[in-house]
């Protein structure tokens, strides 16, 4: 059956594997994924403990219905304190990892200490072997993969690994699965490289029995017919997220320039349509039918030829409006560094941006860079940069350190040009105009991020009728809600209950974009409950699922706070409440954060979750979650 | 899928925010209800999408 996956605990330091049924009481508190993870996380991780040093605990899981008949049920999660913000270490992603790990009969990996050389992991229909992995240490993502595929003389393997980024312990190093597929933010690839824990190789054919598959194939039909009608997939099929920097460049909700612009004028070669030259074709991740994933091949210049996939959303901001350039070739040869030597595209393009800034100020020179021209718009300078960041030469080595390192070592006065939440850089959006996004940022459990509670369909100016529908359910909620994206009102309940919801699927395994992330037409938690009974018999109904949700966000809050999270770290950079937008929609034009009544919305975020004044959640509702005897030490 | 009124080959102006049609397959198309102009594009036939603005014409700085 689907529940009946393992769960194993790897020692690196002395080589020992223990296997262990997970107990269905853990299941029903959170079924698993991130869920789970932050269970075992809470559990078996020390409080102050240093994220690169072989005390750290690493998770690798899949999500309950990864594998199954649940649409885009695909997602693999990976966890670990973060060596970028020290507080919750997370990530999340797609591809046919997580799905191979659970035919081969896992769905959790505790995995602890420090091999004393390059390992990796073969994990093959219930048995796991530790393997020496010296003679590809130092190669990139790409040749990893096929490397080890060759080892193992089977093409259908699945692997996720690091590149040189993670083994030189870049703090925002990632790990990866196929070309594109990363589990990009809190630099969980560092972690795996301060365990020269090179990659992690699966292969099963145990079937997960389904518990009533007749049901579940129907269900699914319904989900996939909903999903593909709607205007959102048949636009995605087509240019992926790229689609997204349209809407939000026109608008006036990127970040130009670091932080200067709010738009980036005249700029039509970075949009999606521009990609259409160097297209050859899409990709989707298993079980879904959005097929987002971009396949090009770069074709002129000193990478032509080259094949890699993407680029996304993330990667047009980071190599294009934030550092200030205009050509896509660019863009594609950052995306693909960056896959190849597995960074975090995200921090990589901000932390650029943000040294463009600092040296067109002054503030850091030639001296400093080696001689690079950090200027806005040079393309040259911005590659050059992404090598020295992934090998830590010279100036690369400083912002291989992150934001909140880099500021020590470069000096106070560079502090107040870095876009940064608990030390981990945002998107390239620029949330000034929308105080709901701008919430999301700044309460993100694992730092400055679109990905764990964005109100996205805030900018579709839905009616509120709609909105009612959404957000008043499956909880009640009787208070304001507004359509107007620039309005305070109600802002602190929608990111609530997308946190909620992006917290539920990623413990369920599926695709944030099978939910109601960019579209208002998607799953939402009555699909969550459904999906869950006819693939597994587990019988949790909508408010439960929230209820699971809530435990696990809780859960993760509870361990920042032990990392030491306090009120000032849901904050925003100064610069959002003292620099009105200068360019955009007359709409637009003009915003700032209000500090006053940012304030009130993150009270009333809060209050939204039971947490007292300063966000440390109360007795009440530790009670009421099941978390007062935390950790318990189940698993 | 909403039912009722068909809005295949709708864009929602940024602007605005009201829907209109702009006539199939033209690059550009200005909303009816705020006269801004748009960039259009299709991602099929019957889907179209906003491009961007027409830069020329919102460029003032």
């Amino acid at each position: 059956m689907a529940l009946n996956r393992k769960i194993a605990y790897i020692d690196l330091t002395t080589g020992e594997i223990d296997i262990k049924p997970i107990p269905l009481k853990l299941r029903e508190l959170y079924l698993g994924g991130r869920g789970l993870d932050v269970y075992l996380l809470y559990n078996h991780l020390r409080a102050g403990v240093d994220a690169l040093s072989s005390e750290n605990v690493l998770l690798v899981s899949a999500g309950i219905l990864v594998g199954t008949l649940a649409s885009a049920s695909t997602r693999t999660h990976v966890a670990a304190k973060s060596p970028l913000t020290g507080f919750i270490g997370s990530s999340n992603m797609g591809g046919f990892f997580a799905p191979e790990l659970r035919w081969a009969g896992f769905d959790h990996l505790v995995i602890k200490g420090k091999a004393e050389k390059p390992v990796y992991l073969w994990i093959n229909n219930g048995k796991i072997e530790i393997r020496n992995a010296e003679n590809i240490w130092g190669e990139g993502t790409y040749n990893t993969q096929t490397a080890i595929r060759e080892e193992l003389s089977d093409d259908e393997v699945q692997i996720m690994c690091i590149g040189p980024a993670g083994e030189k312990l870049v703090r925002f190093a990632n790990v990866r699965t196929g070309y594109k597929n990363s589990g990009g933010r809190t630099g969980m690839g560092a972690v795996l490289g301060s365990k020269n824990l090179k990659a992690i190789a699966v292969r099963g054919t145990m079937d997960i029995n389904i518990k009533y598959p007749d049901k579940a194939l129907e269900y699914n039909k319904k989900i996939i017919d909903r999903i593909t009608s709607t205007k959102f997939c048949q636009i995605m099929q087509k240019w992926g997220t790229m689609f997204i920097y349209g809407v939000t460049n026109t608008t006036g909700l990127v970040r130009v320039n670091n932080f200067q612009l709010n738009q980036h004028k005249f700029s039509e070669d970075i949009e999606c349509e521009s990609i259409e030259k160097y297209s050859v074709g899409t990709a989707g991740c298993f079980g879904c039918q959005i097929h987002c994933r971009g396949k090009y091949v770069i074709r002129t210049g000193s990478y032509a030829g080259t094949y890699s996939e993407g680029p996304e959303y993330t990667s047009q901001g980071a190599f294009g409006a934030e550092v200030g350039c205009r050509n896509m070739e660019t863009i594609l040869i950052g995306n693909h560094l960056v896959n190849d030597y597995g960074l975090d595209t995200l921090e990589t393009g901000s932390l650029i941006a943000w040294a463009m800034e600092l040296y067109e100020n002054g503030i850091i020179t030639d001296r400093d860079t080696d001689g690079i021209k950090l200027r806005f718009g040079n393309d040259n300078a911005v590659i050059e940069m992404i090598h020295k960041i992934a090998k830590r030469e010279g100036f690369g080595d400083v912002l291989a350190e992150g934001p909140v390192r880099a500021i020590g070592k470069i000096g106070k006065e560079s502090e107040r040009y870095c876009i940064h939440v608990k030390g981990m850089s945002n998107l390239h959006s620029d949330e000034r105009a929308t105080p709901s996004l701008a919430l999301g940022i700044a309460t993100a459990s694992r730092g400055s991020d679109h990905l764990r509670s964005r109100p996205a369909i805030d900018l579709y100016h839905l009616p509120l009728e709609l909105l009612k529908k959404i957000y008043c359910q499956p909880t009640p909620y009787d208070g304001p809600l507004s359509s107007d994206y620039r309005d305070y009102t109600g802002k602190a309940r929608m990111v609530q209950w997308q946190e909620m919801c992006y917290e539920a699927v990623d413990c369920l395994g599926v695709c944030k974009y099978h939910t109601i992330f960019l579209s208002p037409n998607l799953m939402n938690f009555e699909d969550f409950s459904n999906f869950l009974f006819y693939n597994t018999g587990l019988k949790i109904e909508p408010e439960k699922i929230w209820e699971v949700a809530d435990r696990a966000y809780t859960l993760e809050r509870l361990f920042n706070i032990r990392e030491g999270l306090t009120r000032k770290d849901d904050w925003l950079p100064d610069r959002y409440f003292d620099e009105p937008t200068p360019l955009g929609l007359d709409i637009v034009k003009g915003k700032k954060i209000d500090r006053k009544k940012f304030k009130k919305m993150l009270d009333e975020y809060y209050e939204l979750h039971g947490w007292d004044e300063n966000g440390v959640p109360t007795a009440e509702i530790l009670e009421k979650l099941s978390l007062d005897k935390e950790p318990t030490h189940i698993l | 899928m909403k039912k009722g009124k068909s809005r295949e080959g709708e864009v929602r102006c940024l602007n605005c925010f009201s829907r209109f049609r702009p006539a199939p397959g033209v690059e550009r198309a200005f909303c009816p209800e705020c006269k801004m102009e748009w960039r259009i594009s299709w991602a099929s036939k019957k889907t179209a999408k906003i491009r961007g603005p027409v830069w020329e014409k919102v460029s003032k700085e």
